[in-house]
């Protein structure tokens, strides 16, 4: 459980180690679209690790970054066609950025540093933590920036475009637009980073006490 | 050499069999990504809306004879200098084609593009947020009501003109008849309500709830209508003119009675409201040849299974029967006596 | 699109860091000195410069005759990873000081977001020839150019007086705030 619970706040791939900035960055404009990439990055975390975790022994070391690649390049178009037929509002809404989880850092890093080295059931396991938080981390920004930039938060079906909620927090005469462009998701992120930094200093301070 | 060739060779089989796994996927998924980007031109007036890059784009159209004459774009939350500059582009250029079949993405502006052509898409498919309507309603347009236009460009109310008292009345809308009622008192509006159950909820629904916002907080009749609900954002401005056209229910004549006793009723349009339990409910109904007909009851603060669910009944109690009698529903008296005393304020009796 | 329009846009008013943040790891990484900046924003304009030509003549020549255009992610990312590999024993020969300043950040410019973004982008906008080159020469020196300036600031900020929490990366993502601000200001250039 403790293993689990790293990768979302100890070890969180956005916020500690800095991976996947730049669909964080871009998607985060609001939590459906922050969602969507979440689940997409969740599922091809999965099936990487999974993957290379079962072929570990045979993958020659000199070539594994390509093969890596190769694996989860794959991967990605699938869920990229599959989206495009059968659930493409997502698809649209998400754009570049789906094909750009190739190179998120996150899932190269993690098949390089845990998949490769784990057997099959820690490797599924470690991909489910480290997409949850990168899914966290996601849903955090993109709340902070919609409630600022358009004073509501609104999910929807993705799949029959019903409102599942739309809530306005408060009048539309005290938003800040800006947080919707690049610079309030870059000034989002510097001050969440910066809690996440004393928190998790906060937290290995009193584990240094004991 | 040999650990090149079979590191080679390995790679080249890893690829191989990706490559056979994607070819598979591709083979199921093309047609069903083939089938949604065609498009069916089918002749009528359409609103559809989808996802831009930093909200969503609404579009409206009109097809005839297979091609797109008229188009609308709106999509406030594109960045301005790259969406926001590419939606005329994308006008003119889909325009010029009289479909999007063919029609590029503007450069550097992908999403708000693709946003624009989903919403069409979307609105011919009839699929969320749209129905496509056929050329009557394009006819009607036309022929709407003399006084007013259905474009922003109306004439402006003028409030100081408009007597005292309480309005109601209809016109159509996108889906069905709009009904606003609301009253006056020295030259300012309040209560303003609109119900239009025919409109689409995303669109006319919602641009039905905010004008009610913005006139009840301006406490003005003039509003500006909401692009992508041209339609019945226009129908609200006529329900506005024919209810301050077809006379209020305070000045017709009426017999005076009291309660309980069988009201002679002269024909008319009639609204009063009273108190209720949560709030005010209020009432407007049509007398025709002495029988009652559209009767609408409005009772938004009222406890929905309970007081709400009773105006309901009640309502179509009276509209069944024609006439104004009901029995107030048991465990609602609150609100079933506030539509009474709401019925006799319409009829002038006073509260 | 005229030839020029396309080449400010690329630079400056899409920014490929400021408005579309990609190069990111990069850009917090290795703009703390400008020496290594400057680096790294040349491999980054040789590498993509290079397989963008190479991915647009992949999928023209390749990939639409054959019909198999579901395969350009693949085939795209291992074109740039073969590319930046080459680089990488081309500089260890030749320039081994900046080999080791560059450090791990080199080998990471394959999952440098925007390499593949401009692969992409060259066959998504449907660029001719001329276009791409001028696309992919444009977007990575607008890359370089806001890394040398935030190395710049950064050298700045090594001696300012900076809140416990912010020290390192949030700091720099404010800086990086401000300056996507200043270049939003340039939109209405074209």
């Amino acid at each position: 459980m403790k293993g689990f619970l790293r990768g979302i706040v100890k070890e969180n791939p956005v916020f500690v180690l800095y991976l996947g900035l730049c669909s964080t960055l871009a998607i985060t404009t609001s939590i459906n679209n922050a969602l969507g990439m979440g689940v997409c990055v969740i599922a091809v975390l999965i099936c990487s690790n999974a993957i290379i975790s079962a072929m570990r022994h045979i993958i020659p070391d000199e070539i594994r970054i390509p093969v890596f690649i190769v694996i989860i390049a794959a991967l990605v178009k699938c869920c990229a066609l599959l989206l495009q037929a059968y659930i493409p509002s997502i698809y649209s809404a998400m754009g570049v950025y789906i094909d750009l989880i190739v190179v998120n850092c996150i899932v190269l890093g993690r098949a390089e540093a845990f998949a490769s080295k784990n057997g099959i059931g820690a490797s599924i396991m470690d991909g489910l933590s480290m997409g949850l938080g990168y899914t966290f981390a996601l849903l955090l920004i993109s709340l902070i920036r919609q409630i600022i930039a358009t004073g509501a938060i609104a999910l929807e079906n993705p799949m029959s475009g019903a409102t599942i909620f739309n809530l306005t927090l408060f009048p539309s005469e005290f938003t800040v637009s800006m947080f919707g462009t690049p610079t309030g998701a870059f000034l989002t992120f510097a001050v969440v980073a910066a809690v996440f930094t004393v928190w998790t200093k906060k937290d290995s301070k009193k584990a240094g006490e004991k | 050499m040999k650990k090149t060739a079979y590191l080679a060779i390995f790679l080249a089989v890893v690829c191989g069999v990706c490559g056979v796994a994607l070819a598979g996927v591709n083979a199921i998924t093309a047609p069903i990504i083939e089938a949604m980007n065609s498009v069916t031109l089918a002749d009528g007036s359409y609103s559809g809306s989808a996802n831009g890059f930093g909200g969503p784009v609404n579009v409206s159209f009109t097809v005839s004879g297979g091609v797109i004459t008229e188009l609308e774009i709106s999509g406030d939350s594109e960045t301005p200098s790259i969406g926001g500059a590419a939606i005329p582009e994308l006008q003119a250029a889909i325009l010029e084609a009289g479909t999007i079949e063919g029609v590029d993405t503007i450069g550097g502006a992908t999403l708000t593009s693709n946003g624009v052509f989903n919403a069409i898409r979307s609105a011919l498919d009839g699929g969320a947020g749209s129905a496509p309507v056929e050329n009557e309603p394009v006819e009607s347009e036309a022929a709407q009501p003399d006084e007013s236009e259905t474009e922003s460009t109306v004439e402006t109310i003028d409030m100081t003109s408009v007597g005292d008292g309480s309005y109601s009345g209809s016109a159509a809308g996108f889906g069905g008849d709009v009904t606003v009622s609301f009253d006056v008192t020295g030259g300012v509006v309040s209560n303003f309500a609109v119900v239009g159950d025919g409109e689409t909820p995303e669109i006319g629904g919602a641009a039905a709830e905010s004008i009610a916002e913005a006139i009840n907080t301006q406490q003005d009749l003039n509003f500006d209508a909401v692009s992508g609900a041209t339609v019945t954002s226009g129908a609200i401005r006529d329900a506005i003119d024919a209810a301050l056209q077809g006379g209020n229910g305070v000045e017709t004549p009426v017999s005076d009675e009291t309660d309980g006793q069988p009201i002679a009723l002269s024909d008319g349009s009639y609204s009063g409201s009273a108190n209720g339990f949560g709030g005010e409910v209020s009432v407007s109904f049509d007398v025709t040849d002495g029988t009652v007909s559209n009767m609408v009851i409005s009772a938004e603060s009222e406890t929905p299974e309970l007081g709400g669910a009773a105006a309901e009944s009640i309502a179509d109690a009276i509209n069944a029967s024609g006439s104004l009698d009901f029995d107030a529903v048991s465990g609602s008296t609150v609100t079933s006596t506030a539509i009474e005393s709401a019925i006799n304020a319409a009829l002038g009796q006073g509260e | 699109m005229e030839s020029i329009t396309l080449f400010i846009s690329a630079v400056v008013i899409n920014n490929i860091i400021l408005t579309h943040f990609f190069g990111m790891c990069p850009f917090l990484g290795v703009s703390k000195k400008m020496s290594s900046a400057v680096g790294m924003g040349l491999a980054v304009t040789f590498v993509i410069f290079g397989s963008s030509l190479l991915t647009y003549g992949l999928y023209y020549l390749v990939l639409v005759p054959l019909q198999i255009e579901f395969m350009d992610l693949l085939t795209f990312i291992l074109v740039i990873a073969a590319f930046v590999q080459f680089v990488e024993m081309f500089l260890k020969k030749n320039s081994p000081a900046l080999y080791k300043s560059l450090g791990i950040y080199l080998p990471l410019i394959t999952t440098n977001c925007a390499v593949l973004y401009v692969a992409q982008q060259n066959i998504s906008q449907g660029f001719n020839l001329i276009e791409t080159i001028i696309y992919s020469l444009g977007v990575p020196l607008g890359f370089t150019m806001t890394l040398c300036i935030m190395a710049a600031i950064r050298g700045r900020l090594e001696s300012a007086d900076i809140p416990e929490p912010f020290k390192g990366n949030p700091i720099a993502l404010i800086v990086a705030a401000l300056m996507a601000i200043a270049f939003s200001g340039l939109g209405g250039l074209v």
